[in-house]
């Protein structure tokens, strides 16, 4: 069974991107396009791992990581974040735990990979 | 033969001795004085009663025995015949009654002794106890006649005392009033010896006694004159007084010398001519002279008080120029105890409700944040123990709300080596903090609206490079990533070209290349340019422009950049419908107009959103400083621009007005 990824950005042109990025993976996405959206996906799916834009329109993405890192249900899956703003900017606005694997826009596609691998391996082990 | 029994063997006896007690109680109870109980007298009646059997039957008869029983019977009732007869004939025929008929004869004579015996013990013991009682009554007599005497003889004494204590007083009455006489003498001599003591201080003392007539003429000066003011006494006087006086305090003296006149002691300082001709300040004390009620002239010290006088101005001007330049100075300046409390403040805050007086002997700290009250005790203390200077930052809450932000520099006030207060020199830096702030928001929000197409067109260009490396290339793909990177850098492009604009027109550069302009061929224009953007989310951009519609007067580029960014948002914030680009006249300007059906805008935000720059937090995606390079713009071209929303969800419209020209066009 494929890994499924919750990715939550505005942007439908980096949504599409994203989505080219990881074409020859095995993986499956979910799109949100702001903090809501991403709300309400996670109440019907459970993701392994979520990729947070923080500039969105509603529902900013610095909101939303403070709700789910309060939500027992969902704490515990692996978070990139990416954005253009810098590590601190982000830190600024968020209580960033050293779980938080932090991807700054522009980035490479194997950077990409390479983060989402890591998030992954975060996950705890089953059975 | 003696068949006779004992009477105290008679079988009535039991009941005889009571009726014979209660018999004697009730005779006795009316004269009785004794004061002993009812139960003490019948005791002592039963005793009487059977001594009087025990005589009756004693052989030979015994009297005494008899007599006792008159004697018990006279101590136990007052002296009195009647008793006596009624008591001694109530026995004698009880016990008559009593006797057995058989031995009257043997008792009968014995009961007539024994009543006589009674009798007889009776009055005996009587007279004894009148005798007795005569006795008490003489020694008690005696007794009082000797208090009487002592009495007398004590009061006698007294009497002697008084006279004596008397005598005394008169004495020393006597003696005093030599005494005071002689006082008197020595007090007159003292006088006459502090006159002179007084007249030699007049003449030796160093500063001037004068006295000056009704008509404000001298007309006595002591002769240290000379000393003090150079002139001789002699050149001085019959002078008017106020010849001497410094032209610009004439006017106060002339008032004091007044008041003076009205009987009223005067104190007064001013400057007074020397010989030489300079000035020097003086401090009069003045009092009237009185002849009875009329005022004569006055009397009074000239003291020299020229230094201090000197040095007391200086030093005022002197605190005159620190108080203004503390006073007026842009900071907080305070001093403070070592508790903590203000002991002295230039000014409040502006606009703060509370008085320099209200805050005076507060604790400073009390005012700050609560974060920020053991920081700045903790710089107190250290002033305060080490002497050197330091620097604290605070924040506090005016009383309209505001947060202010001070940097206090905090240095010992010394008195010798020891520090005995902190001086406070607090800036208000909350502007400073407020500017740093907006700062650091601009570079924020213009990087991050410069990097956001930069980072795509990075993205998808690396992703067309990856796939042009294949085999097989997915044209459709590539296409896409090349549109991307292409539409990027031309939004890109757009934004730096508007922040350009801004800061020039900010800088008030403002427009060049004004011209007339169609407002059809300006939406024509930008339709035409961002038509391929909407057709990627499958949009459709309508027009309703007025044919007729008067020119507007602008610069073409800068309006194709507000609309077109107008329209970019709009075709970001919309997923499906139509985009409508309106323009028509309304009054003196033409109105443009740009609405969507897409996500709207809250209430709170419809002004802020041109404002982008001066929000706490990034807030707004998309817009970005687009909406504030498009108020700018249309501010520069006297317009106006706003946004419409009924909220979430329910789309919203941008309009902006350019003024309408009379001008043609250029075609």
């Amino acid at each position: 069974m494929p890994e499924t990824f919750l990715i939550i950005e505005d942007d439908p042109e980096l949504q599409d991107l994203y989505a080219a990025m990881l074409l020859e993976t095995e993986y499956e996405i979910i799109e949100a396009f702001d903090g809501f959206d991403g709300l309400q996906k996670l109440e019907e799916n459970q993701p392994d791992l979520i990729i947070l834009d923080i500039v969105l329109d509603e529902m900013m993405g610095d909101e939303f990581f403070g709700r789910i890192k309060q939500d027992p249900r969902y704490a515990d899956i692996p978070l990139i974040v990416v954005s253009v703003l810098t590590y601190e900017q982000c830190e600024k606005m968020m209580e960033v735990d050293p779980r938080t694997i932090f991807l700054r826009k522009p980035f490479r596609r194997q950077e990409f990979l390479d983060a989402v691998e890591r998030g992954l391996a975060q996950r705890p082990v089953q059975e | 033969m003696s068949n006779e029994t004992d009477p105290r063997d008679w079988p009535e006896l039991q009941t005889l001795r009571q009726v014979l007690v209660e018999d004697w109680y009730r005779a006795l109870r009316p004269t009785s004085y004794v004061p002993a109980s009812a139960a003490e007298v019948r005791a002592k009646l039963a005793q009487l009663v059977d001594l009087a059997l025990s005589a009756m039957s004693a052989t030979p008869f015994s009297p005494e025995l008899a007599q006792q029983v008159g004697s018990g019977l006279a101590e136990l009732h007052y002296v009195r015949a009647g008793a006596l007869g009624r008591t001694v004939g109530l026995f004698g025929s009880r016990l008559l009654e009593t006797i057995p008929p058989d031995q009257r004869n043997h008792y009968q004579p014995k009961l007539v002794q024994l009543l006589e015996e009674m009798t007889t013990g009776y009055y005996r013991r009587a007279c004894q106890i009148v005798l007795e009682e005569q006795e008490a009554i003489r020694e008690a007599l005696v007794t009082e006649l000797r208090s009487a005497e002592n009495a007398l003889r004590q009061a006698h004494e007294h009497l002697e005392a008084r006279v004596e204590q008397r005598t005394l007083e008169l004495a020393e009455v006597n003696e005093r009033l030599r005494a005071e006489i002689a006082h008197r003498e020595q007090a007159t001599l003292a006088l006459k010896q502090r006159e002179e003591q007084y007249r030699y201080l007049v003449e030796n003392i160093s500063d001037v006694i004068y006295s000056v007539g009704t008509d404000g003429t001298l007309v006595y000066v002591s002769p240290t004159v000379t000393e003090v003011l150079g002139y001789e006494p002699d050149a001085v006087l019959n002078r008017p007084f106020l010849d001497f006086v410094h032209i610009d305090d004439q006017e106060q003296v002339m008032q004091g010398y007044a008041k003076l006149m009205s009987g009223v002691v005067q104190s007064n300082e001013y400057r007074v001519r020397t010989k030489g001709g300079t000035y020097c300040w003086m401090r009069t004390s003045s009092r009237p002279v009185f002849q009875g009620d009329r005022v004569t002239g006055t009397t009074g010290l000239l003291i020299d008080i020229h230094e201090q006088k000197v040095a007391e101005i200086a030093l005022r001007e002197s605190e005159e120029r620190w108080r203004s330049l503390v006073e007026n100075a842009p900071d907080l300046i305070m001093t403070l105890n070592r508790e903590g409390r203000i002991t002295f403040l230039n000014r409040v805050q502006e606009g703060a409700e509370n008085s320099v007086e209200s805050l005076l002997g507060t604790e400073v700290t009390q005012y700050l944040l609560p974060e920020y009250v053991e920081p700045a005790r903790l710089a107190i203390q250290s002033v305060f123990d080490t002497g050197e200077r330091t620097l604290v930052e605070a924040a506090l809450r005016s009383s309209s709300g505001a947060l202010h932000w001070y940097s206090a520099q905090l240095g010992p006030v010394r008195r010798g080596e020891r520090t005995v207060a902190v001086m406070v020199v607090a800036r208000d830096v909350t502007e400073r903090r407020r500017i740093a702030e907006m700062k650091d928001n601009l570079i924020r929000d213009v990087s991050h609206e410069l990097r956001t197409p930069l980072a795509k067109a990075q993205m998808s260009l690396e992703l067309l490079l990856e796939l042009l490396d294949k085999e097989y290339i997915s044209r459709e793909r590539a296409s896409r990533a090349g549109q991307m990177a292409f539409r990027s850098t031309e939004r890109l492009l757009r934004t730096v070209e508007g922040i350009l604009d801004l800061s020039a027109l900010e800088a008030g550069e403002g427009l060049y290349a004004i011209e007339a302009i169609r407002p059809e061929e300006l939406v024509d224009e930008v339709v035409r340019d961002m038509q391929p953007l909407a057709t990627t989310k499958d949009l459709v951009l309508a027009t309703s422009v007025a044919s007729d519609l008067p020119p507007v007067w602008g610069e073409w580029d800068k309006l194709r950049r507000v609309l077109t960014n107008l329209v970019d948002n709009a075709i970001k914030f919309t997923d499906e419908g139509d985009i409508v680009i309106t323009a028509q006249a309304r009054g003196e300007v033409v109105e443009f107009a740009v609405r969507d059906p897409g996500q709207g805008i809250l209430p709170e935000n419809l002004d802020r959103i041109f404002e982008r720059f001066y929000q706490e937090k990034i807030r707004f995606q998309g817009a970005g400083v687009g909406l504030a390079i498009c108020k700018a713009i249309v501010e520069a071209h006297h317009g106006r621009i706003w946004a419409e929303s009924a909220g979430r969800g329910c789309g919203a419209t941008l309009r902006f007005t350019v003024p309408a020209t009379s001008e043609e066009p250029e075609p």
